[in-house]
This record gives C-alpha cells, structure tokens and sequence, in this order.
C-alpha cells in the first residue's frame, strides 16, 4: 500500500487508485489527488483517468494487483480530458497493454502519442461501453478544465466520474488521505472547494457558478446519480450531505471577486 | 525560413515552427476551423545562456530537436519554461531535449518541474530530477545568458484557462503570449507564419467566434472588468512590439500589437455580465 493508502474498493468491483499530490498554500501543506479509478466488470475491466506522470509506477502496481486477483483482463481506459495530470499516463498503459482501446474525446492524442494513434476512440455524450454487468456510458462535462472535457458514469451503480468536477485538497495532517469525503470530518469542504476552484479552475473566479451548480443538480437528477467519484476531490458516497457544500465552494471565488 | 525556423530578433529570438493541418482534431481550434498554423516554440539565444518556451508534441520530436541543434550547440546551458505545464503541446519533449542538450534549469509553478515532464518508455528518466527547478509564482525575472544585461518577466497570464505563463522579452520587445492571440490561422500551407499588416480577414466578431468555440466558452456574461484592467495593466507595463503566441501566426508591429489588444477589450466588454445575460454552454455548443 502506498503512502495514500490506496487502493481502495469504494463500491463493489470499483476500485479507488492514484497518489496524493502535495500542495503548499498560505504556509500549509495540503493534499490532492490524480485519481484513477478501476471498474471490474464480468467480462473486461476500464480504467478512468491514467493518473499524473510521476504516478505511473504505483498506479500500474495498484491495477496489477487487482487485476492478479480477479482475473479480468483491462480492455478499455477512459480519460475525461487532455491534461497531464489526467492522461499523462496512456502512453506507459499502452506500452504495457497495447491492445487497450482508449475512449473519450480524443482531440490532441494522436499528435501527444502518435505511436498508439489507432488506439483511441472518440465518444461523445450517450454512448456506452459494454463491460459485461455493468456499462460506462459518456455523460455532459457541466464543469471543465478544456472545452474537450468529457464525463462518465456507470450503470447499474450509477457512479459519476467528473474529471475536473468536485475538485478539492484534504488535509494530510487530518489523516484523510485514502478516506471517503462523508468520513473526513473534519475537512472543510466549502474552504478546500473554494480554494481549489480559485487557484486551478480561474474561469469560475469570472462566472456565476449557480448557473453551473444548478446544472450539476439537474444532471445529477436526470441520471439518477447516487455517488461521485472525482479525479482531485475524496469519493463522495452520500451526495445530498457533501454535494451542496462542494458546490457552494464552488461558487465563492465569484463572490470573492465580486465582493 | 529555413527549416520552418523564423528570426524574430538578429540572432537573439527563434521561432521554432511545425505547420498542422487543422482537421477538428485540435483542441485549441475550434472543431470546425479549417486552415493551417505554426505550433510554435520560442528560443532566445545569448552566447553564453538560452531558454526555450515550449517543446511542442511527441509527434514533432524529430523536427523540433533538429530545429534546436541548428540553433545551439549542446554545450550552450539551455533553460526550458513550458508556458503551460499541464498541456502536451508545451511539455511534450521536455524529456528529449533534457536528453540531448546541456538543460540546466526547468522553470515550473510546481516545486518538483521534472515530475511533470516524462510520459514515455517503460520507466522514467530519474536523471530528469537532477535538473534544478525555478518556481514560478507571481512576478519572476530572470536573465537571459549570465551578466547579458537581458531580462525577461515571466508572470501567471491575465487571462487563461489553465495555468499559463506570458514573457516578456526587453531586448526584443516580444510578449509571448501561450494560447491568447492565436487566431491567425492560414488558407494554405505555404503563407507567411508571421503577419505585419491588417489583415481584414480578422475582425472582432471572427476573434470572439474564435475565443468563445476555444478555451474562453465562458466568457459570455462573465464578470470581464477584471480580466480587462489586468490585460490593460500589463499592455500599459510593456512596450511590446510583437506578439508571439503559441500557436498561430505572430504579430509584428506595434500598431498591429494595439489591435489586436483593443479587439480583446472590445470583445471582453460585449460579453460582460453587464451587456449579455450568462447562459450555460453546453459541451460541442458553437457560437
């Protein structure tokens, strides 16, 4: 187990993966992570985000562990966006697995890794990948780092994988690395959200985000999302206690700037 | 040009540039957008001290280290400053140039600079770790070559979508820009990468099109005064002569340099809160 107490099986057959990335802001020492996260179905297994660059050797012995055990092969990744700290690693996953297709938009690939260009494919919103009693299927990227961002969730479990969404630091100091958002008590999640949002996401210091929350409700409602697995943020398992806080930090940079 | 490497400034300043095709598979143009551009990287040469802005994709590797090795020796101590540390155009052969030349600094908003750099062969190059790194946060200055006298100001972009630099450079009075004012987009492969006149082609709706189906999408009914006085504070703090974006044509002349800036002011005070309600803009939403 590495220092982030990861891996961590959040739902059953999905698996919570990466490392903490260290963040010095206002003299203290925050935490965050690239997540990745494993989905093992019946028939073949898909990996969400390829974590940050410097990760990929802990990240492919987290996969490879679980992997041993269940006895499935990874047929599939699915990356929300173009960033490093998202898709950096596709390049190390395709050396090692170079059948493995790579889903998404797939804008910028084949000039960042042109030797594996036949291997990615473009989804867009709707379509699904069958994964043997379960699929993952492209949804509405509400909140984006890039104009090519893309979301996912599975069915049956109904698990939100927002990229760039819900993006937030924790507290190493806490010990709420490795935990569940509804376990960190302690954590501040309206002042973390508020922080990340103004210091990596500088559109939403400029734009009402109500507009932006109310939409995250409503696609929340529309796919009957039960949990959200975030690429930065701790897992959120009970979205009505966690998700307003979240989204209300979400909102202060705005409120900052205006006020 | 030789090699697809322009002289911006006598022996001083380099364009290092790989024209592409736009086909909709860029996500720095808009998926529609037809023509042909320069990715560009930028070298600034002293004889005893150089840097380079960006190291453009994988797929241009080859080019790009020969466009170097036409340009320095590999003896010359060379800085690197991705303008854009999460992108893959800007820190795409950081690693083969760190291989290849005498590398001796990276310049990162991130402590460690060379944990961000390496996304090829089985293992990582550790040997990357050995090259110190400058944090860049706020204002940084920084001489081009020891005691040249050259000063370049790196700073956090105005206006951005993700963490990006501008620089600007005093000798040659260039501001590099990274991914603003890279809207001069050519019809055919064999134009002219750089553009010295008005060209009527560019006008304020074409450049807000341009923003709004790129990395600016939320701009409409943005709160932009802000962003505006910023981008005016740092035009007002430079005397610029040349645009240098990261991708697209370059702008040289001052008058043209004023253009284009007003056209930015002009488009960012359209689309304020104040002038235009904000909407939601859903994913693939052209405008």
């Amino acid at each position: 187990m590495s220092n982030s107490k990861l891996p961590r099986e959040i739902l059953e057959n999905i698996f919570w993966l990466g490392e903490c990335l260290e963040q010095r802001y206002q003299g203290k020492i925050y935490h965050s992570y690239n997540s990745s996260y494993l989905i093992i179905g019946k028939k073949s297994a898909l990996l969400v985000e390829t974590g940050h660059p410097k990760d990929f050797n802990q990240l492919h012995e987290q996969i490879h562990g679980i992997l041993s055990k269940k006895n499935i092969p990874l047929k599939y990744i699915f990356i929300t966006h173009q960033e490093t700290p998202h898709s950096g690693g596709v390049g190390r996953f395709l050396n090692i697995y170079p059948d493995v297709q790579v889903h998404g938009d797939i804008n910028d690939y084949h000039m960042a890794f042109p030797k594996y260009s036949g291997n990615f494919i473009a989804m867009e919103v709707g379509d699904s990948i069958d994964l043997g009693g379960m699929e993952f299927i492209a949804a509405e990227p509400v909140v984006r780092d890039m104009r090519t961002s893309l979301w996912g969730y599975t069915n049956p479990q109904k698990l939100l994988f927002p990229g760039d969404g819900f993006a937030y630091s924790h507290y190493h100091w806490d010990g709420h690395c490795g935990m569940i958002a509804e376990e960190a008590d302690t954590l501040d999640l309206f002042d973390v959200s508020a922080v990340f949002a103004e210091l990596a996401l500088f559109w939403t210091n400029f734009v009402d985000m109500e507009i932006y929350t109310k939409k995250l409700n409503e696609l929340v409602d529309e796919l009957g999302i039960k949990y959200i697995a975030p690429t930065h943020g701790l897992p959120i398992l009970d979205i009505k206690k966690t998700m307003p806080k979240v989204s209300e930090g979400l909102q202060a940079p705005y409120h900052k700037i205006a006020s | 040009m030789e090699n697809n490497i322009l002289e911006l400034a006598d022996n001083k300043v380099f364009s290092l540039q790989n024209i592409v095709k736009l086909d909709g598979r860029l996500s720095a143009y808009p998926s529609d957008q037809e023509g042909y551009v320069p990715l560009n990287c930028y070298l600034l040469r002293e004889e005893n001290g150089a840097f380079l802005f960006d190291t453009g994709y994988l797929y241009h590797q080859k080019s790009i280290l020969n466009q170097l090795k036409s340009l320095l020796g590999n003896k010359v101590p060379l800085s690197i400053i991705p303008l854009r540390i999460n992108e893959f155009m800007s820190v795409g052969n950081v690693k083969a140039i760190s291989q290849s030349f005498n590398v001796v600094g990276y310049y990162s908003p991130h402590a460690e600079g060379a944990d961000w750099f390496d996304f090829t062969d089985k293992e990582r190059d550790l040997s990357l770790k050995e090259i110190p790194t400058t944090i860049v946060r706020g204002l940084v200055n920084c001489e081009v070559g020891k005691g040249t006298g050259r000063n370049i100001h790196i700073m956090s972009a105005p206006i951005r979508l993700i963490n990006t630099q501008w620089i600007y450079d005093e000798a040659s009075k260039i501001l590099f820009s990274s991914d603003m004012f890279n809207y001069g987009i050519a019809k055919k492969n064999d134009e002219d990468w750089s553009i010295d006149k008005v060209d009527d082609t560019i006008s304020t709706d074409f450049i807000k099109s341009f923003l709004l189906n790129t990395r600016y999408w939320w701009l409409e009914g943005a709160k932009t005064r802000v962003l505006r006085d910023n981008i005016k504070k740092y035009y007002e703090s430079y005397d610029i002569e040349t645009i240098a974006p990261g991708y697209g044509k370059i702008f040289k002349g001052k008058e043209l340099v004023k253009k284009q800036f007003e056209f930015l002011d002009r488009i960012l005070l359209e689309l304020d809160k104040s002038k235009v309600l904000a909407q939601y803009v859903p994913r693939n939403l052209m405008r």
